[in-house]
């Protein structure tokens, strides 16, 4: 019912109530004019009144007829229809079943989908007036960085200068903190915020408050904010967790407050805690760790705000050459940030659900149709008894409509219970901010389907009543000798042909998600990763403070996992293959200061990581012992000597490994790379050995030239974690209770965090591909299983219809094979016809997945070919049963049949 | 819709008779039920006597179908009652009604005409 049949409901309810008492002061009136002239002709009053009263006649009669004009015609009209819609519908208990449940399939899985489109798509951040929120990033091509995180010092100064920001907030990238209190330690994420982030995104405290300004200040920055699931977990959700005390590698922090449950802003930050500004202030220009939020002025649009800060990043460009050149803004909105990468891959589901919800739609408008020849003569003889053709259609649609309501209902329903499945598996790489649930935009959305899809699948038998020829179904629904009726026939035959179609394109579609994933499996990352275990681990600044407190502990650590039954090497290392990696700009000897810098993947690593990873070595010599224990010291006395003199010129220089991409990048010239340098700020890296490559950041790209250096060269970088890697020979993960006692034993205070082995390492990097194929291969499945159940239908509707045929070509000495094969040749000729429609709706579908496939091609023949042939087989098999049917009819019975 | 009351020696209303009296007899003048009723009987000589149980009804309908109005209104007897009224729709039907309505008497008359 529409919702301007709602209101015509609504108001005849309010204006029944009226019109009643007008009829009865109506009949009041005529009751009274009548007695006054009998009166008036001389009756006495009472003779009058009953005289009157008597002419009147039954006075409930009269109203209750009256009141029947007053009843709006359609509305019992659709009653009426409802009620036969909901008859016919109980009369037929296996075709409402199948009818309804393929379309609660079909809608439920919309639903679903839907409601995932519209938490992360539609639905606005739940931030205040996220519209005006931009996220800030600095680009500086030129010298290898087209998209970098923000240098403070340039933030700040775009802060201070720009006429088109109201505000901005500064944050830093995730870092890893031992925390303590009761029970095991543990390594939590916190983010560092200048003091007005949750002001800036307007988002309140769910208890306590959230940082006031100027407690992003050295000395005043010891307070911090807890997530909801922090809280939860550690505190128990109680109150009277704000204003304790928090041990963050040792320091003390107050708890002040705690965010929404919703709120996780940076993703996965646990904790969050004031930057110092101060000290950020004095920050290198060159040094680039942060993001920022901006929020824009009312009505200033976002390319104002680039023009705004581009011109003070000119300026600085002028002012610090060095650092600075061709430097400039990178600015997006929040929303797009955060829902970016999301949104074509979820757009591209919402298209395949919706070719499913197609599938469905035939397949109930064929069951409709085989139905629709059994009331053939219902609708003649309605028809010959005087209904119109508009009244018919309308009393089919009605019933279609029906249908698909309730298909909706139970659609929702399973809707419901997928995305409580969704929002359990924290793994899918959706951003939610909001959170993904069934709301009313999603119900309004399942009710309007629900309509379309009713009308659009009632329509088939609905085309099909002709009135004019209604005389002629009345007789001829007698006779059945003949083939079914032609028109109706080929309809049926093109909605399975469609559903065919249609499911081959999904199929083609996950076929080459799986054939990406599969390639992506089998594509070499440049390490062994069976039997490798690899562990999180950071170091508080406060016991650990100089780099040979550092070096020795991690040289420890490690001395005592070797000894550990079952391992056999362990490495630390700095980046894990495809784990991202960090960018460092270097320049050759020899190049003057003009020429651009080359930009490298840098990575520090101990002696024994090319042989944990088994990274073959392909010249000269990997690190040794004593290489960790001269850069160790060499980089002791480089910082000793820069913080004596901040304008030092002096350098140091300790060996490094190069990947063989590096080698060929930068030296192309040279045979050997080996004793090259290469200068990056203060300290020389002179190569010492070439190594395979390993792929950093996606194992869908080639891998970056990549420089390995000693791990002393970053131990200053305290906060950074450190990965342990240990090759075991037995089963990896069967490492880490040793591993956990050998660290406990150094230091109870720390844990290790980020426990995989190296399969899920690469496991995870492939998340994404592997969810898509997936949820595809599924809507691909449903789809194929519905067409299969829709051809058989067909098939089984033919066999039946021609059962007289059939059963005379055997009386006339026709083999039972031969009739078989009739039927499944009629089976083969709609598959084809159904693979040649499909074949480019197929490929179009291919070319909107071409950016997340991988070593296939979009036109892929070989996966063309399979998926065809699987439909070939589905289709065969779902004639097979009719044709078997077909094969085993007895002439006789056939014959005395009608 | 109509509640038809028992046979009571009158002459019985043709289908859609009835509507088209009313129209009519509203052509003289806006007029309420009873009044309606009274004059319908008067007109025929006594010979259509109109039954409230399909008065009703029957004004209400042609009131639905936008060819009557009615309102409430005090007569010169200062009794209220509501009197109903001719719309330009209600006017366009009876002509309507009248021309169909003598061609059925004409059509009728033929063939009932008695044998030459």
């Amino acid at each position: 019912m529409s919702l301007a049949q709602w209101k015509d409901r609504l108001k005849w309810t309010f204006l029944r109530k009226r019109a009643e008492d007008d009829l009865d002061d109506e009949i009041r009136a005529h009751l009274a004019i009548g007695e006054r002239q009998r009166t008036e002709a001389g009756q006495s009053p009472d003779s009058a009144r009953t005289g009157a009263r008597k002419d009147l006649g039954n006075e409930l009669l009269i109203k209750e007829a009256t009141r029947g004009v007053w009843t709006w015609r359609w509305l019992e009209d659709l009653a009426r229809d409802l009620g036969y819609g909901a008859r016919v519908l109980r009369k037929n208990p296996g075709f409402a079943a199948v009818a309804i449940l393929t379309l609660a399939l079909g809608i439920g899985c919309n639903t679903a989908m839907f409601s995932v489109i519209n938490a992360v798509l539609l639905r606005p951040l739940p931030f205040r007036e996220p519209d005006r929120l931009i996220y800030m990033l600095e680009s500086q091509p030129a010298a290898g960085y087209p998209v970098n995180v923000l240098n403070p010092q340039d933030y700040l100064d775009w802060k201070a200068q720009n006429h088109s920001l109201e505000d901005a907030a500064l944050w830093d990238g995730t870092q890893n903190y031992n925390a303590s209190g009761a029970g095991s330690p543990e390594t939590v994420r916190v983010t560092h915020t200048e003091a007005n982030f949750f002001s800036v995104l307007g988002v309140q405290p769910l208890h306590g408050r959230a940082f006031a300004s100027g407690e992003d200040t050295s000395g005043n920055n010891s307070v911090v904010m807890l997530s909801y699931s922090f809280w939860q977990q550690h505190y128990g959700g109680r109150e009277d967790a704000i204003g304790t005390k928090l041990l963050l590698d040792a320091q003390p922090f107050t708890v002040i407050g705690v965010m929404p449950a919703w709120f996780q802003f940076p993703a996965r930050a646990q904790l969050w805690t004031p930057l110092d500004m101060v000290k950020e202030r004095h920050e290198e220009r060159d040094n680039h760790s942060f993001h920022a939020v901006g929020k824009m002025r009312p009505g200033v649009t976002l390319e104002q705000t680039r023009a705004d800060l581009d011109t003070i990043s000119a300026r600085l460009a002028e002012q610090y050459p060095k650092t600075n050149s061709g430097e400039t803004s990178l600015l997006q909105s929040l929303q797009e940030r955060l829902t970016g990468e999301s949104r074509t891959q979820l757009l591209v589901l919402m298209a395949a659900v919706a070719l499913v919800l197609l599938v469905a739609c035939a397949n109930v408008a064929n069951l409709l149709l085989s139905r629709a020849t059994g009331r053939q003569r219902e609708m003649a003889l309605r028809a010959a008894l005087g209904a119109r053709r508009l009244r018919l259609v309308r009393q089919l649609l009605t019933e279609s409509v029906l249908l698909s309501s309730l298909g909706a209902a139970l659609g929702v329903l399973l809707a419901g219970g997928c995305i409580s499945v969704v929002r359990q598996s924290a793994a899918l790489p959706i951003p939610r901010q909001t959170p993904i649930q069934i709301d009313w935009v999603v119900l309004a959305f399942a009710g309007s389907i629900s309509i379309v899809v009713g009308l659009l699948f009632g329509m088939a038998p609905a085309l099909q009543i002709q009135v004019r020829h209604l005389a002629n179904e009345l007789k001829a629904a007698v006779q059945s000798l003949s083939a079914p009726g032609g028109g109706r026939s080929r309809l049926r035959d093109a909605l399975v042909v469609g559903e065919m179609a249609l499911s081959l394109s999904l199929l083609m579609g996950a076929g080459l998600l799986l054939r990406s994933f599969i390639n992506m499996r089998s594509t070499d990352v440049g390490v062994v990763r069976d039997n490798v275990t690899t562990l999180a681990l950071v170091l508080p600044m406060t016991d650990y403070m100089t780099i040979s407190a550092r070096q020795n502990f991690y040289q420890h650590l490690l001395d005592r996992i070797r000894s550990e039954p079952g391992v056999q090497d362990a490495a630390i290392s700095l980046e894990l293959p495809l784990e991202g990696s960090r960018g460092e700009a270097v320049k050759l000897t020899g190049e003057p200061a003009s020429q651009p810098t080359h930009a490298i993947s840098w990575n520090v690593v101990t002696e024994d990581y090319f042989q944990v990873m088994r990274i073959p070595l392909l010249a000269g010599r990997t690190f040794t012992a004593r290489d960790m224990e001269r850069t160790g010291e060499g980089m002791v006395r480089l910082r000793a000597a820069q913080e004596s003199n901040p304008n030092s010129t002096g350098t140091f220089t300790y060996p490094i490994v190069v990947n063989q991409k590096l080698a060929r990048t930068l030296f192309p010239e040279e045979q050997n790379a080996l004793g090259k340098l290469i200068i990056m700020g203060n300290q020389i890296g002179e190569v010492v050995g070439v190594v395979g490559d390993v792929k950093q950041e996606d194992i869908r790209q080639p891998a970056q030239p990549e420089a390995f250096g000693p791990l002393p060269a970053e131990l200053m970088n305290h906060w950074y974690p450190a990965a342990v890697s240990i090759r075991s020979s037995t089963a990896p993960g069967s490492v880490v209770a040793d591993a956990r006692h050998s660290l406990a034993q150094l230091d109870p205070s720390l844990s290790f965090f980020n426990i995989r082995t190296m399969e899920e390492v690469i496991a995870g990097s492939m998340e994404d591909t592997s969810l898509q194929t997936a949820v595809l291969g599924a809507f691909a499945g449903m789809a194929l299983l519905l067409a299969a159940v829709g051809l058989y239908g067909v098939m089984a509707y033919a066999v039946a219809q021609r059962t007289r045929e059939i059963g005379i070509r055997m009386a006339l000495g026709a083999h039972p094979r031969a009739v078989m094969a009739m039927i499944l040749g009629r089976g083969g000729r709609l598959t084809l016809a159904g693979v040649a429609v499909g074949a480019p709706a197929a490929f179009g579908l291919a070319r909107l997945l071409s950016k997340m496939l991988f070593g296939v091609s979009v036109a892929d023949p070989l996966t063309f070919t399979a998926v065809a042939s699987l439909l070939a087989v589905v289709a065969m098999a779902a004639c097979y049963i009719p044709a078997r049917r077909a094969m085993r009819v007895d002439p006789m019975v056939a014959l005395r049949y009608e | 819709m109509a509640r038809k009351e028992p046979y009571q020696n009158r002459i019985e209303f043709l289908q859609g008779t009835l509507e088209m009296l009313i129209l009519r007899t509203l052509q003289w003048g806006p007029q309420h039920g009873h009044g309606i009723g009274q004059a319908i009987r008067l007109h025929s000589g006594d010979l259509l006597q109109v039954e409230t149980g399909s008065l009703y009804p029957a004004l209400h309908r042609l009131q639905k179908q936008g060819w009557l109005e009615s309102e409430w209104k005090v007569s010169e007897n200062k009794q209220r009652a509501k009197y109903y009224r001719l719309t330009a729709a209600g006017k366009k039907q009876l002509l309507a009604e009248q021309s169909k309505w003598e061609l059925f008497v004409k059509a009728i008359a033929g063939v009932m005409k008695p044998a030459p």
